[in-house]
């Protein structure tokens, strides 16, 4: 039987703790495989500090990877070079090459096919910090909930400003179940490989929340799991306020919810898409140009909220 | 073993650098950094703990009866409360605020302690690892001096990491004095008023009279203007100034009679100007004193830079070990890299030179440890 958004909240809603680390540590002895995942793109001012802390870093000293990948999403600078450096396997990314370089969707899905963990950990190269507690959280989230697929970093329990304004909003009314997740449009998060290789994955910017749709679809919210891992700092600016980025994003979304069946619309959505500039954080939000209609926090939402203030 | 132990361990070394650099620091306010410190020693030494002052202290037990030795680093950053410091990873350098001062010297003093404590060394005494609050001037010492009397009971001598300066050996300590002088004028209008004494002239005066007084050149002894704020409008007459500044000496009795000099200045400053006022504050002050170069300390420490491979560069400085010094105990300061921007954004330190400075330590550590035989 699916779990209730209520009972999600309580059991798959998650702060970091500080033995995370350590607990990994023990489960990478016994046997479990461990990966992480970055993606790349012209990174070199902050890979070489994440590759270093990932290996060397690590709270307790042995780092639990059994593999460390660096997908290349296009990197015209030493990137690649400094990963290989730093002892990690670059994966050269097959995908369309944009101007802008390959999407971080071709990444992830070049870096899940070639992983041979059993956790891997995703994370795109160009945040400025990388904090090895959360990133622990995560993956002793999905230890402990053996039926997760996903892991999701929440930036705050109403999540980033895609999640907050436009992701969540659209869900709320198409899809209320998962109005429980405070941001789906988080880049940091963690995977059972072998569990999401089948699902269709979007090969585009913003893959991640199209990810979490297809999961509560086809295994239900209980496998789906949240951390609460802090504001995410990004080298150049956060890529989700990116209208390219928001707009690949909300159509994977639309496409994914179209395959749950939630959305009935044929044809094609980009017409209807509204662009960051359209977002607003009081007042009617902009769900597509068809659809204008009052945000309400509701029940749910506000449950949510209150759970992390109560445990923070 | 040991020493191949702690050479394997310098990729782990320079991470923890980082970690405890992106923890900010200013001095005061040096808990979280306390708190990952004191983390990253409880994992391999159950006495870790945090004291009353701040200070993180633990203790690498020794197989024989003979005095202990302390090998400190300091836990605070020259920065203010203001800098988010990040720390830029490249394959030959870190460049960040703090790296060089001071995180590189904590993470090398766990990486010593964590050497110790997995691969033993026979014939050694106990060995304190302690990282000090307020090691920088506004602290005033104040975590060093917290440790006193406790610290003669333990050990006899004091091991003093920093991160600047490949082969720095520091013996001595240079006397320092920091001062204040507050000056308060009436103020008023330039034109209008003009013939009233301005605060800011006043403070001008008093930095004259320091610089013009004569000073030796051996021992070496200075004054240094650092910071003048005052004034109020383009058109107005100061009525308040701040002067910061400083006196150093290699001699006691030299920096003595220098702040005689500057505060009979304050005194005499507003003699003859209606409505004004001086007053000079001490804000920190550091006692000049040392160990002579034939010292036991200072020749087991340039014999084990030798066998690093490093020419020991004796010199002063300014640390926790000035205290260590004043309350008669053996203590000498040494550098563990090459660095460059000390105390700006760009603080600079170069990869490598790390190992040498790792390899000097571990054997300065190890040499005075295990010759310690005074009380």
């Amino acid at each position: 039987m699916s779990m209730t958004p209520e009972s999600w909240i309580s059991r798959h809603s998650l702060l970091p703790t500080p033995e995370a680390a350590k607990r990994l540590t023990g489960a990478a002895k016994d046997g479990v495989r461990m990966g992480v995942l970055l993606l790349a793109r012209d990174n070199v001012a902050t890979i070489g500090r994440h590759l270093l802390l990932l290996r060397h870093g690590w709270p307790g000293g042995a780092a639990p990877w059994s593999e460390i990948l660096v997908a290349d999403l296009g990197s015209s600078d030493a990137t690649l070079e400094i990963a290989r450096e730093h002892g990690a396997t670059v994966i050269e990314t097959t995908g369309l090459q944009t101007v802008s370089g390959i999407a971080s969707g071709d990444g992830f899905v070049s870096g899940v096919e070639r992983s041979k963990s059993d956790i891997l950990l995703v994370v795109p190269a160009s945040l400025v910090r990388l904090e090895l507690d959360p990133v622990a959280a995560l993956l002793a989230a999905m230890l402990d909930h053996p039926a997760c697929r996903i892991a999701i970093g929440a930036e705050s329990a109403s999540g980033s400003a895609l999640s907050r304004l436009s992701l969540r909003p659209l869900l709320a009314a198409v899809c209320p179940e998962l109005s429980v997740v405070s941001d789906p449009a988080s880049p940091l998060l963690a995977v059972r490989p072998a569990e999401v290789k089948p699902l269709p994955l979007a090969r585009t910017e913003g893959y991640e929340a199209a990810l979490a749709v297809d999961c509560w679809n086809l295994h239900g919210l209980e496998s789906i799991v949240q951390v609460l891992v802090g504001e995410l700092q990004w080298a150049g600016g956060d890529p989700r306020q990116n209208p390219t980025h928001a707009f690949h994003c909300q159509l994977a979304v639309l496409e994914a919810l179209r395959r749950a069946g939630r959305i009935q619309v044929q044809g094609e959505f980009g017409h209807i898409l509204p662009s960051p500039e359209e977002w607003t954080e009081s007042g009617p939000r902009v769900v597509s140009r068809l659809e204008v209609f009052d945000w309400k926090e509701d029940e749910t939402s506000l449950k949510l909220k209150a759970w992390f203030q109560e445990k923070l | 073993m040991g020493l191949s132990h702690l050479e394997a361990s310098i990729p782990r070394v320079v991470a923890e650098a980082v970690r405890l650099a992106e923890v900010p620091s200013p001095t005061g306010s040096e808990e979280l950094r306390a708190a990952l410190t004191c983390e990253l020693l409880a994992d391999f030494l159950d006495s870790a703990h945090v004291d009353q002052a701040g200070n993180v202290v633990a203790c690498v037990k020794g197989s024989v009866d003979r005095p202990g030795t302390v090998v400190l680093a300091p836990l605070d950053s020259w920065y203010g409360a203001e800098t988010t410091p990040l720390i830029d990873v490249r394959a030959d350098r870190l460049t960040g605020p703090g790296i060089v001062n001071h995180a590189i010297a904590l993470s090398s003093m766990i990486a010593l302690a964590r050497t110790l404590r997995t691969s033993p060394v026979t014939g050694l005494g106990d060995i304190w690892f302690v990282a000090t609050v307020g090691s920088e001037m506004a602290g005033d010492l104040r975590g060093i001096c917290h440790l006193f009397p406790w610290l003669p009971t333990v050990a006899s001598r004091v091991i003093c990491l920093q991160g600047p300066g490949l082969g720095r050996l520091d013996h001595w300590s240079v006397g320092t004095y920091r001062g204040e002088l507050n000056v308060y004028a009436p103020g008023g209008h330039c034109w209008r008023d003009a013939g009233r004494s301005s605060a800011l002239q006043l403070a001008m005066d008093f930095s004259r009279q320091m610089e013009s007084l004569p000073k030796a050149g051996v021992p070496r002894t200075l004054y240094n203007p650092s910071r003048l704020n005052a004034g109020d409008a383009w058109n107005t007459l100061a009525s308040k100034a701040t002067l910061q500044f400083e006196l150093r000496s290699d001699s006691e009795d030299e920096l003595q009679r220098l702040i005689i000099q500057a505060q009979n200045a304050a005194q005499d400053l507003c003699r003859g100007h209606a409505g004004c006022l001086a007053k000079l504050e001490q804000m920190g002050f550091r006692h000049a004193t040392g160990l002579y170069p034939d010292h036991a300390l200072v020749t087991g420490i340039r014999e084990a830079q030798s066998w690093a491979g490093l020419a020991s560069k004796l010199g002063a400085s300014s640390s926790d070990a000035s205290v260590c010094l004043f309350y008669g105990v053996a203590a000498a300061t040494i550098g563990l890299c090459n660095a460059v921007g000390i105390e700006t954004q760009m603080e600079t330190l170069y990869l490598d030179s790390l190992p040498s400075g790792l390899r000097q330590a571990y054997a300065v550590t190890i040499q005075v440890a295990g010759r310690n035989s005074t009380k």
